[in-house]
Formats: structure tokens, sequence, C-alpha cells
């Protein structure tokens, strides 16, 4: 029953304006509305994605219909990168690479379960606060800041479209506010249908070594992992252990996912090889840290868009608990 | 205005540092014209190095020409580098004119039918170096054989990771986003 007067609250929410709903006047009710509009909505825009001191733009394209929902990422300068996403499979084209890459999607629960349900939880962790309007691409936002409580994740600012709850703008926050990464639409079109050939890759890749994941991920129980990470940040859990052949390895690989239900963290176990390098170290891209170390034949990799010292607490505190056979 | 469109171009080019970047971004989210303007040098931008998508090259010619009648102020490619700063400076209209409008033609004709790299630089600039683009790094590091192993980490990690839901609309904008530099090479005569 709460459940269903959850869903027809988001139902109403698409369609009534801010002001006549209790619920919207709440965070909650705004994150709510942002998680089932970016999934549920028809939309396509060019935005801006900032980094340290790089500027680049890009074009998202995201149509829901009987096929269910399909979505095309794409660089609008330099090489011509795209993501081809929809219910059954993610296909990144790096023609820089001059490589094509076929993943399977995670099921779609992964992202009904986002943001509402883990909303309290995070409230340990995370301040939130409303913090006023603005306009972004000619629409009018509600801005809702989420501060960090320790200097081990991130915080961000989102400017979410008045009517629809849509993330309009967002920006990750270092441990001094400083925006370390910013997400601008400047131009957006909500609720027009989309064509078809819009989703459409525009290179045909034919010319591009395909990689293609042999086997699906094999999910095991959190709990079974024999690799442990004795160091994380409050908050943080164990979400998901698998192990899988990545699309351009032979080797099989383990795969943990700690959460703390706003910030994800990929630790990555694999054996190690003559032929391959590793990371060795710390390394970014963006907001994205990534902190790798080897640990007797294998080498460890921690992904995620954390501060770089979480990455590091983590990787240095990765160890193995199991048996032999268990690696 | 003309201050904030200098520093558009800047910006364009990654040139302004970031408290420039900052209140530049303020403005240009207020400001539905600087936006136009903003678009307007992209595409210039991307017209110079050849990199327009066939979906935008399709009404290429309009907006060109819309471009260059926009712009008062020159558009050329500077000694080596396509910047749209040192190309929004100094240089007599007509040169420009002529220089986007063979690069735009020719990069159309690059989408459809690559040509020869001696081609472009000889029709669209003659007197300069030709471009050239060389893999640079995204990560902060130089081995790509390391990048790669981490770019395939992270779409892993983001097909997990999806259910963090402030990116969650954009999970691989950092897959899409790039950092290739544009550096000159010398002629091949």
């Amino acid at each position: 029953m709460i459940l269903a007067r959850k869903s027809l609250a988001i139902f109403f929410c698409a369609f009534l304006p801010g002001s006549l709903l209790a619920d919207m006047s709440s965070v909650q009710g705004w994150l709510d509305r942002m998680s089932q509009a970016g999934r549920s909505l028809n939309y396509e825009g060019t935005f801006v994605y900032q980094h340290h001191k790089k500027l680049e733009t890009m074009r998202i394209v995201h149509k829901v219909d009987e096929y269910g929902e399909r979505e095309r990422l794409m660089s609008l300068e330099g090489a011509a990168r795209e993501i081809i996403r929809n219910n059954k499979s993610v296909t990144c084209i790096l023609p820089d690479d001059k490589a094509v890459m076929v993943d399977k999607s995670r099921p779609k629960k992964s992202f009904t379960s986002a943001f509402p349900d883990s909303f309290e939880k995070l409230a340990p962790y995370y301040h939130f606060s409303m913090q006023g309007h603005e306009r972004v691409a000619g629409l009018d936002t509600r801005i809702i800041t989420i501060k960090p409580k320790d200097k081990f994740r991130y915080g961000y600012r989102l400017w979410l479209e008045n009517e629809t709850g849509l993330l309009l703008k967002s920006e990750k926050l270092d441990e001094n506010a400083v925006p370390i990464e910013k997400i601008v639409f400047t131009s957006i079109r909500i609720n027009k249908s989309i064509e078809d050939d819009d989703l459409r890759p525009q290179t045909s890749g034919r010319e591009f070594t395909w990689y293609t994941e042999k086997d699906k991920d094999i999910l095991m129980q959190p709990k079974d992992s024999p690799w442990k990470v004795d160091k994380l940040p409050v908050g943080f859990i164990l979400k998901h252990y698998n192990t899988h052949d990545l699309p351009d390895s032979n080797e099989q690989i383990k795969h943990i996912v700690f959460t703390d239900g706003l910030a994800w963290i990929s630790v990555y176990i694999e054996p190690l090889s003559h032929s391959k390098e590793f990371l060795q170290g710390e390394s970014h891209m963006g907001a994205v840290s990534a902190y790798g170390r080897v640990i007797g034949d294998y080498h460890v990799t921690v992904v995620g868009e954390v501060p770089s010292e979480t990455a590091r607490m983590m990787g240095d505190s990765v160890r193995f608990t199991g048996t032999m056979a268990s690696k | 205005m003309s201050d904030i469109k200098e520093q558009i171009s800047a910006f364009v080019d990654s040139e302004l540092d970031s408290n420039e970047v900052d209140a530049l971004c303020d403005e240009l989210i207020v400001n539905e014209e600087l936006q136009a303007q903003w678009e307007h040098y992209h595409l210039i931008s991307s017209a110079i190095r050849h990199e327009l998508a066939d979906n935008v090259l399709n009404d290429l010619p309009q907006r060109v020409s819309a471009a260059l009648k926009d712009e008062p102020t020159a558009l050329a490619p500077k000694h080596y580098l396509p910047s749209v700063r040192s190309m929004t400076r100094h240089v007599a209209s007509f040169a420009i004119a002529a220089s986007i409008t063979a690069v735009a033609i020719l990069g159309i004709q690059y989408y459809t039918a690559p040509v020869a790299p001696e081609a472009i630089h000889v029709a669209a600039t003659p007197q300069e170096s030709e471009w050239v683009r060389v893999s640079g790094t995204r990560w902060d590091m130089n081995k790509p054989a390391v990048e790669s192993q981490l770019n395939a980490y992270l779409v892993k990690h983001n097909e997990y990771a999806t259910g963090a839901s402030t990116s969650g609309m954009l999970p691989y904008v950092n897959i899409v986003s790039y950092d290739t530099k544009v550096k000159p090479v010398p002629n091949k005569k």
C-alpha cells in the first residue's frame, strides 16, 4: 500500500506544479522525482561536461517506449565517442581506439532502487538542503545541496527542472565545496518525440575491433568474497561480489562493489601477468580516482568517484582471507 | 560584450583558469545570447578540426554562412593550432571566410570519403602545417595499456554503479569524454 501511494505520488508529481504537493517541498520528494524523470521521460539535449580545466560538449538522447529505455550519448568534439544503451546491452564506440566494446547492462532493478530507498540511510553521512531557484538552459530549476559529513566522499549540487524534476545541472564538490566536475545542459527538449534514427550510432564500426563479453557475470554472495577490504569509510557496505571476464581480457576478474548509497567504489582483483602492465599508485580522470597495487601474485585496482584518499585507504587495506582454491 | 565573447572563445579552447570558468559558466547559464555564441564557437572549432558529426553536417552550409555573417571579427587558423581564441582575432574576414568554407567543405568530404591529409592541408590552409590528432591521455598518466585497462574497469564499474543517481542519468559521461590533443606536424612536401 505504501508502495502504491508512493508510485501514485510520483505519477502526480510529474504533472502537477511544484507548490501543490507537500511531498515536493521535501528534498526526498525532489530526489524521487529526479530519479523517476531520468528514467521515464523522453529528452534530448546538449550539455557541457567540465572537469578540471577541461570542457567538453556532449549530446544525449533518451527515449522510453514499448521497447523499454534507450539512450545514446555522444561526444560532439574530438573523437566521435558514443555510448548506446538499451535494456540488454551497453555499446561503447571509441573511434580513437578503433574499438567497439559491448557489455550487457545490469538489470534495471539497480536503477529503480537507486536514490529514494537509500535516502534515510544517507542521512548519517550527508547533509541535504534545498537552496532556492535558478534558470538552466532556459528552464526554472530547484537547487539541492548534498554535503558530505567527512572527507571520504564528494558533495553535490543538483539543479532539478521545476516541472519534471529532470536533472539539468550537477556539480561534484570537493572537501572545500569547490566544484571538481560539472555537467550543465545548455539546451534540452523534454517530452518531445524522439526518432529511432537519433538512437543509432553514426559510426558503422566495420573497421573497428569488436570486443564482446564472453561470459555473463557470475554474481556471488557478497559475504563469500575471500578478498576483504579492512578500511572502509563509515557507511560503505559491500554491495556486489562477482567474477567476470573483462571485454578486452582473457582473465577472470574478481569484482567487489561498495557503496554508501550515493558514492560507488569498485575493487578489482586479477592475477598478475608478465605481459600486462598494471596501475601502480594513484591516477585520476575527472572526479574518478583509481589506485593500484600488487598483493602477492595479484593486482588490486580501486576505481570510484571518491577522493583519492579514499581509494588509497581502501586499496592499501585489501587482503586475502580465503584458501588458495578460492582465489 | 566583446570581452565576454573573448572569454567564451578562451573557454572553448580551455584557456581560462577555474575561477574564470566558474564565473563564465554562471553567466552562460542565464544568458541565452551567450549560449548561442558559445555553440557558435564550438561549431567553428569543430569545423576547423574536421570533427563535425554527420547530423551537424546536414545543415552545416547554412550554419557556416550564418556564422560568418554574424562574426565581424576574424576567423583564421593561427600558425599551427586551430584555436578559436586565435581565430577570433586580427585576420581579414575575406581570408577567413575562404578558409572556413574550405574547411567546412573538406570536412564533409572527410566524413563521406576520407581524403589524403595532404589534400586537406593544401586546400584548407595553404601556408600552414597540417593538423593531426594524437592520442592523449584522459587518465593523468601516459601508459596506454594501463589506461585501456582502467577504462575497461570503469565501464564495468559504471554498470554496477548506475544506481548512483546523481550522475545516474549520465553514468557514461566520463567514458565519452575525451582529452586528445591536436598538435602540429611538419609539412610533408
